[in-house]
């Protein structure tokens, strides 16, 4: 089992928010979501255009948010990589949320920061609650190394960056 | 070396290892975070009344412990309120009863009468309130707490604070022991309570109150130190974060740098080095002038009361100087921090779209 993450096709993805629900559902995140659709908007009239990039938490190779906890609550699971924020150990103090590139973990309304845990809970052998949802399937999920393939086959690349977050995206 | 010149030779230096882990735990994940962001914070759009709100929400009332569970948030409003008051009260007795004394002369109305029982009554309900709180903290620490991580999470901390909070009692008790008993020594709560079994007994009642008072010192002392380095750095970091979080601002301009990273071209990797060493280069210096002036006053109070040129005051200046170059060597022989580790395997490539 090597390190899990994310392929995701801007180019299907059509905003419905749908991931966003199925995430906050299947894992009961009561006032945050671990998963949201950003809208990015760009050009100059008459040549705009917006695209939607639906964001989970990018379980990067070296993840920032994992430097940044001064108790060490947030950990990089051995075998599949997934970045995990011990509860008990959280003292909500956000820098997490401050240093993460992508702004992923949330403060929820009982003070500890939560983020996505890839859906850690579901059985063997389901995707992932916002995988299974999405109408187009512009997310994917699985090991980077499965993935790989596919994204070659798509033409999607690896995003890089000083992180290593764990995506593939199709422009 | 009387009790005193203990006291003003240990808390440098409890200053220094709490200061330590300070820098090691929280400064240089600050440092990482404003090189990484700084650039994006927008100083003049903050606001004061952000700040105040949250005090008041995240602080003074700590309303989010309160969603979770009432009772925790019972049990940390008395850690939280019993500490502080306790806290005060406690500074509030060295300075006037003792430190302010010795360089100007002032009224002596908390040494004795009226205000001297009422700061003896502040500083024992205060004190009493943090012990129940303790305890009560102990026993869901201990017993109740659901994971075998958050079982003992904070217990170690808790018993340091029991130890300075029952021995506080305890000192306070033999010293009431060795007196008549007095009316206004009832305002002195559980000290005098349990003064009145002891007193009447043959025992070396100085020597006895000198070794709880150095006791009760070392353990704040410890319990000082003890801070920086494990979660009880929460009392510093997590009001810090919440009080940046509220600013609406802030949060604004955290999404710019998601932006920035999810829209950026090839060509932003140049700027890219650059930003680490920014915010750790400010950090670092704040971190050694706040440090270097917690340890001057230090020395400057502790002068007061032993004296210029003496032999003990060459003890607290002695131990200020090891502390302080203990900690200078270690900030100065720590590298600038990188946001993230080197990453050959991976493409060089910034993000784009």
């Amino acid at each position: 089992m090597g390190q899990k993450g994310w392929l995701f096709d801007v180019n299907r993805c059509i905003g419905c928010h749908a991931c966003t629900i199925a995430c906050a559902t299947w894992n009961g995140t009561d006032q945050v979501f671990w998963r949201r659709v950003v809208k990015f908007e760009w050009g100059t009239y008459p040549d705009v255009t917006t695209r939607n990039f639906s964001m989970p938490c990018l379980h990067c190779a070296d993840a920032p948010c994992m430097h940044a906890c001064p108790v060490k609550a947030i950990s990089k699971r051995e075998g599949d990589g997934i970045v995990l924020v011990d509860q008990a150990t959280c003292i909500g103090c956000t820098l997490c949320f401050w240093a993460c590139p992508f702004g992923v973990p949330q403060i929820g309304s009982e003070g500890k920061m939560s983020k996505c845990t890839y859906c850690d809970t579901r059985p063997d052998g389901l995707p992932r609650a916002c995988e299974e949802v999405c109408p187009t399937k512009a997310i994917l999920s699985g090991d980077l190394e499965a993935l790989e393939p596919i994204a070659r086959q798509r033409g999607a690349e690896r995003v890089g960056g000083p992180a290593g977050p764990s995506l593939f995206v199709v422009r | 070396m009387d009790k005193m010149t203990f006291f003003w030779v240990m808390i440098p230096v409890a200053i220094g290892v709490f200061y330590l882990g300070l820098y090691r735990n929280l400064f240089e994940k600050l440092a990482v975070i404003l090189g990484a962001s700084g650039r994006f914070i927008p100083w003049e759009r903050l606001t004061l009344g952000a700040f105040l709100q949250a005090f008041q929400d995240e602080v003074l009332a700590q309303r989010r412990i309160r969603q979770r569970s009432q009772v925790a948030w019972l049990r940390h409003m008395l850690l939280f309120w019993g500490f502080m008051v306790l806290f005060l009260f406690d500074i509030l007795t060295a300075l006037f009863t003792k430190y302010l004394q010795l360089l100007v002369s002032l009224p002596t109305f908390l040494e004795g009468g009226v205000g001297h029982t009422v700061l003896k009554f502040g500083l024992n309900t205060s004190g009493a309130i943090l012990l129940v709180a303790i305890v009560f903290a102990l026993i869901r620490g201990t017993m109740v707490a659901g994971t075998p991580e958050a079982r003992f999470n904070d217990v170690p901390g808790l018993v340091m604070l029991f130890l300075v909070v029952a021995s506080g009692f305890v000192t306070e008790a033999v010293r009431y022991a060795a007196l008549p008993a007095t009316p206004a020594m009832a305002f002195s709560g559980l000290g005098a309570l349990l003064a009145a079994p002891l007193r009447g007994a043959e025992l070396p009642w100085a020597s006895l109150y000198d070794g709880l008072w150095v006791l009760h010192a070392l353990s704040a002392g410890v319990f000082f130190a003890y801070i920086g380095w494990t979660r009880m750095i929460h009392v510093i970091a997590a009001p810090l974060g919440r009080l940046f979080y509220a600013q609406e601002a802030l949060r604004d301009a955290k999404v710019l740098t998601v932006l920035e990273g999810l829209t950026a071209t090839a060509a932003r990797p140049a700027a890219v080095p650059d930003r680490p060493t920014a915010g750790w280069g400010r950090v670092r210096r704040w971190a050694v002038w706040t440090f270097l002036v917690s340890e001057l006053g230090l020395v400057a109070a502790s002068t007061a009361y032993v004296g210029v040129f003496t032999r003990e005051f060459a003890l607290v200046v002695g131990a200020t100087a090891a502390t302080t170059a203990v900690y200078l060597a270690y900030v100065l022989s720590r590298p600038a921090p990188a946001p993230t580790g080197k990453l050959p395997q991976l493409q060089e490539r910034w993000y784009w779209f």
